[in-house]
């Protein structure tokens, strides 16, 4: 029943077991169900890990952490690649670390955002705390690691604040035409304090928005705007505008097996019946998943009970498709290496911790 | 705590990170400060794959309450110190090879990096709506 899965995609499946010092259970559905999450008309089967290091001695098969063996299965291949996004497959890790990653991406790296705004005139429509918050949600583009965080009931220094001023009026021109009609992130100017200019020589590092374009208040001729802004460091979990992605997730990899026996036109109903085109027909007649990575897990394949029989919808449990958007300060490539780097730190600190104790 | 300076916020290397709780040596329960399922949850795998533990669990009693609490039972051969010392290092280690693949993978197909990421400073398409 297991032993199906013909397209194996990556992982190390299924498939030989004569080895010694094995990579799987002997054991086919015992396997599959270590491997393997099922999904499920009724629902989903087997989600939780089985993590115990003993769970299998009686199979002989060691289910404790051996660095040389995650080092052997550990896979990362690259799949989108832009500037503000990657796409990345990790292979042969267990989702509490994955996971882990991926909540220090969106809650624990440390960016610079505005906090405080100072508003010296504000004529437009938008009530102050309103635009505020607006401002605050401005990514800032520059490197947090020369900064320190702010103190409470300190000054500010040019250590641990950035200071932006935002001094835009409308009017007519002579044509009649509506000049600054719309406040835009261009318009905020880094103001640099004390050594600030020798922190930044060149002229491509000084602090500035990330994306010049962001509209912040729609203005009226006659209508003005003089605020003051500070940045502080800090991190997401505190206020997302500290957070540096759009969005960090994983999907775990979806594995779908079809029976030789879905051919002429119950091959063409398996065809139709999925949203995310998931399925094509061999010229043999028979149906077969051919982009399974499109698959959303509807179960919409699966819905009518004549059809359950002979799909098999499962994700591989230690295979995670890893989304990285970037908000525009830092590249996706560097917030992965900041978070492994947060997370080792933070074994250190409890370490220290543990270690002055004893 | 009733003093008036201001409030000093924590720093990362504070030495009461971790308290241990413990009568016996093979068994403990550490509460963490400011700690959440992100290390809770790494470290109970990372235990429960250790052959020397028995046990381990994790949590967090109270969403307003910056604790996470770890318990560790060992099968006697080792101490819980031990044993979540050995967690901590395996986490480290685990995250050390994903850090060294990335580095690999980045050096044999280029990924971008930070330098690339001005790209939308001038021109970007959603100007024209302005």
């Amino acid at each position: 029943m297991a032993k199906k899965s013909k397209e194996n995609g990556s992982s190390s499946a299924s498939n030989n077991n004569n080895k010694q010092d094995q990579d799987g259970l002997p054991d086919a559905l015992l396997e599959n169900q270590r491997t393997r999450v099922r999904v499920g008309n009724a629902g989903n089967e087997n989600t939780r890990g089985i993590y115990y290091s003993g769970a299998y001695t009686s199979l002989g098969y060691d289910n404790s952490f051996s660095l040389d063996k995650f080092k052997k299965n550990f896979k990362i291949n690259v799949l989108s690649d832009k500037p503000d996004h990657l796409v990345f497959e990790m292979i042969g890790v267990d989702a509490p670390i994955a996971n882990a990653l991926r909540r220090i991406l969106i809650s624990e790296i440390p960016t610079m955002a505005i906090e405080r705004v100072f508003m010296i005139n504000n004529t437009s429509i938008l009530q102050d705390e309103v635009l505020a918050h607006r401002l605050g949600l401005i990514p800032i583009k520059v490197d947090p690691k020369i900064f320190n965080y702010k103190e409470p009931g300190k000054e500010y220094t040019a250590e641990d604040t950035l200071i932006f001023t935002l001094k835009v009026r409308c009017y007519k021109d002579a044509n009649g035409e509506t000049i600054n009609g719309t406040v835009l992130s261009k318009h905020l100017t880094w103001v640099p304090t004390d050594d600030q200019n020798e922190m930044f020589p060149n002229e491509a590092d000084h602090p500035r928005p990330a994306y010049d374009d962001i509209p912040i208040v729609k203005l009226r001729p006659g209508q003005a705007l003089e605020v003051q802004c500070y940045c502080e460091k800090n991190i997401g979990r505190e206020h997302i505008k500290w957070s540096p992605v759009g969005t960090a997730f994983y999907k775990i990899l979806p594995e779908i097996s079809v029976s030789d026996k879905v051919t002429g036109e119950k091959a063409k109903k398996l065809k139709q019946s999925c949203p995310m085109n998931v399925y094509d027909i061999e010229d043999s007649g028979k149906a077969f998943a051919a982009r399974p990575m499109d698959c959303t897990m509807c179960r919409e394949c699966i819905r009518d009970p004549e059809m359950e029989p002979f799909v098999k919808l499962e994700r591989v449990r230690d295979h995670f498709i890893f989304s990285i958007e970037s908000v525009g300060t830092i590249a996706p490539k560097t917030l992965f290496q900041d978070a492994i780097k947060i997370l080792i730190d933070k074994c250190s600190t409890v370490e220290n911790s543990l270690n002055t104790q004893i | 705590m009733a003093d008036t300076a201001p409030t000093k916020i924590e720093s990362p290397n504070v030495i009461n990170k971790v308290e241990v709780i413990s009568d016996r040596p093979d068994c403990a329960t550490f509460i963490f400060v400011d700690e959440d399922h992100t290390l809770g949850n790494a470290l109970h795998y990372v235990l429960m794959k250790n052959p020397k533990v028995d046990f381990s669990g994790y949590s967090i009693p109270h969403p307003s309450d910056n604790k996470m609490n770890l318990r560790i039972q060992t099968k006697g051969n080792t101490t819980a110190q031990d044993a979540i010392m050995n967690g901590l290092s395996d986490i480290k280690d685990i995250s050390q090879s994903v850090d060294e693949r990335i580095g690999e993978e980045s050096n044999q197909s280029h990924i971008y990096s930070d330098a690339q990421l001005c790209h939308r400073h001038d021109g970007h398409p959603t100007n024209r709506l302005f």
